[in-house]
């Protein structure tokens, strides 16, 4: 746990990390957990502020109810969508059997092969309303008069999008796509609270794999190690992100 | 601008006040305990019982509930800044890593005058007994027997399994369709397959101990590894089989999930505790007295042996330093009077058994409403505390790594391979045999 | 007939808004539904007959539950002290660091700008045993204040890019306009400023107000005394692992979001403001 006097062993730790088959095994979970979430929160999210942003009637109820995922406390959803998903007393399956889509009930979290793909779904129906909030508020600042003029020059709804809105959202989305990133790659609670890694380390990302080391087999050493790669990996990601994509399609190197 | 600077004042004042108010003024004596017993019944009631405490002593006990998810990692955060409570709720694997950095003392005198008068078990106090000291005190008791729907065994004409045979039996036969629209309903045994929480586990160690299975040997006084041998290799070939019978979602089974199918009847045979009893008891009495409870099924040559817990109080170091040991003294002696005794355990009323003679035979006890109408079960639950086995316990001596060894989930993980991903039993068990070596040798 | 053309887009746009919008709430709001039905159904209505869209026979006997039987109101206001101060104090202070990253010119601002989301390099649990250390050794242990420091921090840099993004956008002649006319950079920023980027602030308050509603992780480490504990621990300490009562979690939990949901229909109104807010800019 907490040594009074730990012995000095080098580099001895992080070589011995980066031997091991499940470091990079969860380090691969951990790209794909970060990478389809932002594929798919991203786009969604977008979408929705866009839809949310026009003009209709019962405005701020739409958004308000759009926006419960993002509110309610995490503990209760995810045990919420663990009954909800649960093959044998579960609604969804229940749906979906009544509809005629499925004859045997589904397992959501307890089928290794999908088990990742459903707790990336259940993250993002938990984030893309905040995507949506924020891209809602830089929306919110685009000039009403330019689309006015837009559509006295008789531009269509997608040459108003391209040349209009998606420059003037592109560095709101880039910076949000990169602390989205940051936060998921470190993303505890969902996979946590809906599987704790399983079935048969399915969903074992990095964050998870240091918790379960650092807190029910105690290897605090290899925890410490552990997160001095993470930082390597964000700092070398970060100056490459804002040397390459932030720079050059954000403006945020200004 | 006038109105600005009314509102910043306004605000400064709500700081203020709420910084006077965090500042405790203390008088009297307090004593510290933290325990996991977080839902609001369990607060309520041992909130009540502490302040009773308070009136006729003057010693207030303050309680911590942590969530049990953050009770460990708070532990070692409190353990890293020297500022534990007086006491502690723990589970015995967990109290060899508080023996391990030295932040307990031994309380010897404590629990002979307590063990005097009301007389613990002696299956119960040895779990907090290392090297001939005693650590802890055992303070009420968990086990898991098998639970099974006596209905529906007494339909299909199943007597309840006494052997590993018996119990595949049944669970073949009551995996069934009762209401005829062609889809499964009532399933005839739960075997979580999972290393979400220990309840997977656990299970796996209830099966491995009645072969005499082991994992760690400390008879030679040396730690070995003993996983991998015949009577393991047959735990798992017979849990293979019998998960071809098991509730569909085993792999995301935890102890509330179990407790959902037994509170809805989808479960012919699952090992649990009575966590259930309360509520069922309350709102559905039917069903409630139709499930019963015996001992884990043994296999040919085997042995009695159950999974459970008899958890404890630790006293800290921190205790002896603040100078509170005597109002913990206190505390404790008055706790274990067998009427307070019963009040501590029924905040959880059919779960929590008594781990003291005296309690187990006293009236308040026995003639407490829910106790009395469910005394088969509580009996059940009472005998198997006698046949607990612990992780890491095991071996002819207390392994000083059981916390680690229990934390891996490791039994769990290597059901898993064998029964999600197809590794043959001699594999799987092998793997697990190293993953445990690591963990021992770290 | 242009005008007929015209017409029929706009029937077809709006029907299509109407059918996104139905879509998203019936995919979104459908399991937040699901905790309703749950916190108004009774046990045998739960556990035994097939899910339905709606009870038979409803009841509020959870919600009862919640306020009379347990800690709720003290979790309330304590979890409202949390997130007004951890929205206010980010606001004031983001608005002030996001303001001189976009507007000052120093030494090391490109560095500093990016630097600040280090905050986000680690899981939040590798957290726990400095933190309390930390809260132990300058006595803010068991206290709220500390948990509304750490949360700051957390929001923070969230909060500075999303302010800085916006006043970038304020074109630089405003400012060298006002600043030829004498006015001060508090005054810049207070009063030309801050009423063109309202969508923003509100973004900001939004985010930390929500962020901190829900943090579990810091008061569950640092405040020991259940009296001083938040909503979101101690609603997650009712889902222990055994005998979990799923209508009172639901009950607790719609509970728990009232106050948000009217926190942000009062805040939401600044995104209404904000739009004439973007008419004057241009």
């Amino acid at each position: 746990m907490v040594e009074a006097d730990p012995p000095f062993v080098g580099l001895n730790n992080y070589i011995k990390i980066l031997w091991t088959p499940e470091f990079w095994e969860e380090v691969k979970l951990t790209i794909i957990w970060t990478g389809s979430n932002l594929g798919l929160i991203i786009p969604i999210g977008v979408l929705i502020a866009l839809l949310l942003n026009q003009e209709y009637k019962g405005k701020s109820f739409f958004r308000t109810w759009t926006l419960l995922p993002w509110m309610f406390p995490i503990v209760v959803t995810t045990l919420m969508w663990r009954w909800m998903l649960y093959p044998v007393s579960g609604v969804i399956n229940h749906i979906l059997k009544q509809i005629g889509m499925i004859t045997a009930p589904i397992e959501f979290l307890s089928d290794s092969s999908i088990a990742m793909f459903t707790v990336v779904l259940v993250n993002t129906w938990r984030w893309t309303p905040f995507v949506a909030i924020v891209i809602l508020g830089t929306l919110q600042t685009i000039p009403k008069d330019i689309y006015e003029a837009a559509t006295v020059d008789g531009a269509g709804i997608f040459q108003k999008f391209f040349y209009i809105t998606l420059p003037h959202i592109l560095p709101s989305v880039i910076i949000n796509s990169f602390i989205l990133m940051l936060w998921l790659f470190n993303m505890f609670p969902p996979i946590w609270l809906l599987t704790q890694g399983g079935p048969s380390r399915a969903t074992m990302t990095l964050a998870i794999s240091i918790y379960k080391k650092g807190f029910q087999i105690f290897r605090m050493s290899e925890v410490a190690t552990l997160s001095i790669i993470l930082l390597i990996i964000l700092s070398i990601t970060t100056w490459l992100y804002f040397k390459f994509v932030g720079g050059k399609w954000g403006r945020l190197n200004d | 601008m006038k109105m600005k600077k009314n509102y910043f004042l306004i605000l400064v004042l709500i700081i203020a006040v709420i910084f006077t108010f965090s500042i405790n003024v203390l008088a009297k004596e307090t004593i510290e305990i933290w325990h996991w017993e977080t839902p609001p019944h369990r607060i309520t009631a041992q909130e009540a019982l502490f302040s009773r405490f308070e009136k006729e002593t003057g010693i207030e006990v303050k309680q911590v509930p942590i969530n049990f998810p953050n009770y460990q990692s708070k532990i070692m955060a409190g353990i890293a800044a020297n500022s534990l409570p007086d006491l502690l709720l723990i589970n015995p694997p967990q109290l060899m890593d508080m023996i391990k950095h030295d932040a307990i003392i031994p309380v010897d005198d404590i629990f002979n005058s307590i063990h005097k008068k009301y007389e613990f078990p002696e299956a119960l106090w040895t779990a907090y007994n290392y090297m001939g000291k005693q650590y802890g005190l055992p303070v009420y008791g968990v086990s898991w027997p098998l639970t099974y729907r006596a209905d529906l065994y007494e339909e299909a004409g199943l007597e309840p399994p006494k052997t590993w045979d018996d119990l595949l039996e049944a669970a073949e036969k009551l995996t069934m369709d009762r209401d005829g629209d062609g889809e499964t309903d009532i399933y005839g045994f739960c075997l979580p397959v999972s290393t979400i929480g220990n309840y997977g586990s656990q299970v796996v160690w209830g099966f491995l101990r009645t072969n005499d299975g082991k994992i760690t040997d400390l008879s030679s006084g040396e730690q070995r590894i003993v996983f991998d041998s015949p009577e393991t290799r047959e735990t798992y070939e017979f849990l293979s089989k019998l998960a071809k019978y098991t509730v569909p979602g085993a792999g995301n089974m935890d102890w509330g999930m179990a407790e959902l199918l037994i509170k809805s009847g989808k479960v012919a045979t699952v090992m649990y505790n009575g966590a259930w009893l309360r509520e069922l008891d309350e709102k559905d009495p039917e069903l409630a007295s139709k499930y019963k409870m015996t001992f884990m099924p043994i296999p040919e040559g085997g042995q009695r042996k159950n999974t459970g817990y008899p958890r404890g109080i630790l006293i800290t170091k921190r205790a002896e330093e603040t100078g509170h040991l005597e109002a913990v003294r206190t505390f404790l002696e008055w706790l274990y009077k067998p009427e307070n005794h019963t009040e501590y355990l029924m905040m959880e009323a059919g779960l929590f058994m008594p781990v003291t003679k005296a309690t187990a035979e006293s009236d308040t006890f026995n003639n407490y409403p829910i106790i009395k109408k469910y005394n088969d079960l509580m009996q059940v639950q009472a005998k198997t505390m006698e046949y607990i086995s612990l992780i890491g316990f095991e071996g002819g001596g207390k392994s000083l790594e059981a916390g680690a060894i229990e934390g891996s989930f490791l039994l769990g993980a290597v059901l898993q391979k064998i029964v999600n991903e197809n590794w043959s039993v001699e594999k799987a068990v092998e793997w697990g045999q190293s993953e445990y070596e690591k963990i021992v040798e770290y | 007939m242009i005008n007929r053309d015209a017409k029929k887009r706009k029937f077809i746009l709006k029907f299509g808004i109407y059918l996104g919008l139905g879509l998203i709430s019936l995919i979104y709001v459908f399991p937040i539904y699901w905790v309703f039905v749950t916190s108004i159904s009774g046990f045998k209505e739960l556990m035994f007959e097939p899910p339905k869209v709606f009870p038979n026979a409803p009841t509020i006997e959870h919600y009862i539950y919640v306020i009379s039987s347990s800690k709720y109101l003290i979790f309330l206001k304590n979890s409202l002290f949390v997130s007004i101060l951890v929205s206010i104090l980010t606001l004031i202070m983001s608005v002030c660091f996001a303001y001189a990253l976009s507007n000052v010119r120093f030494y090391g601002k490109y560095f500093l700008s990016k630097t600040i989301l280090m905050v986000y390099f680690f899981p939040g649990i590798l957290l726990i045993i400095p933190l309390f250390q930390m809260a132990q050794k300058v006595g803010l242990y068991d206290n709220l204040i500390s948990v509304v420091i750490v949360n700051i921090l957390m929001t923070l840099p969230f909060s500075i890019w999303t302010l800085k993004l916006y006043f970038d956008d304020i074109p630089k002649e405003i400012s060298e306009a006002a600043k030829i006319d004498g006015c001060s950079r508090f005054d810049i920023l207070y009063r030309i400023f801050l009423p063109l980027v309202l969508p923003g602030l509100a973004t900001v308050a939004i985010y930390s107000f929500v962020v901190s509603w829900n943090d579990y992780l810091f008061p569950a480490v640092l405040i020991s005394d259940i009296d001083h504990q938040t909503l979101a621990v101690g609603i997650a300490g009712w889902t222990s692992s055994y005998s979990i009562n799923w209508g009172q979690i639901a009950a607790a939990s719609i509970m728990t979001i009232i106050p948000i949901v009217i926190f942000f229909a009062s805040v939401g109104k600044l995104f209404i403001k904000g739009l004439t807010g973007g008419a004057v800019k241009g």
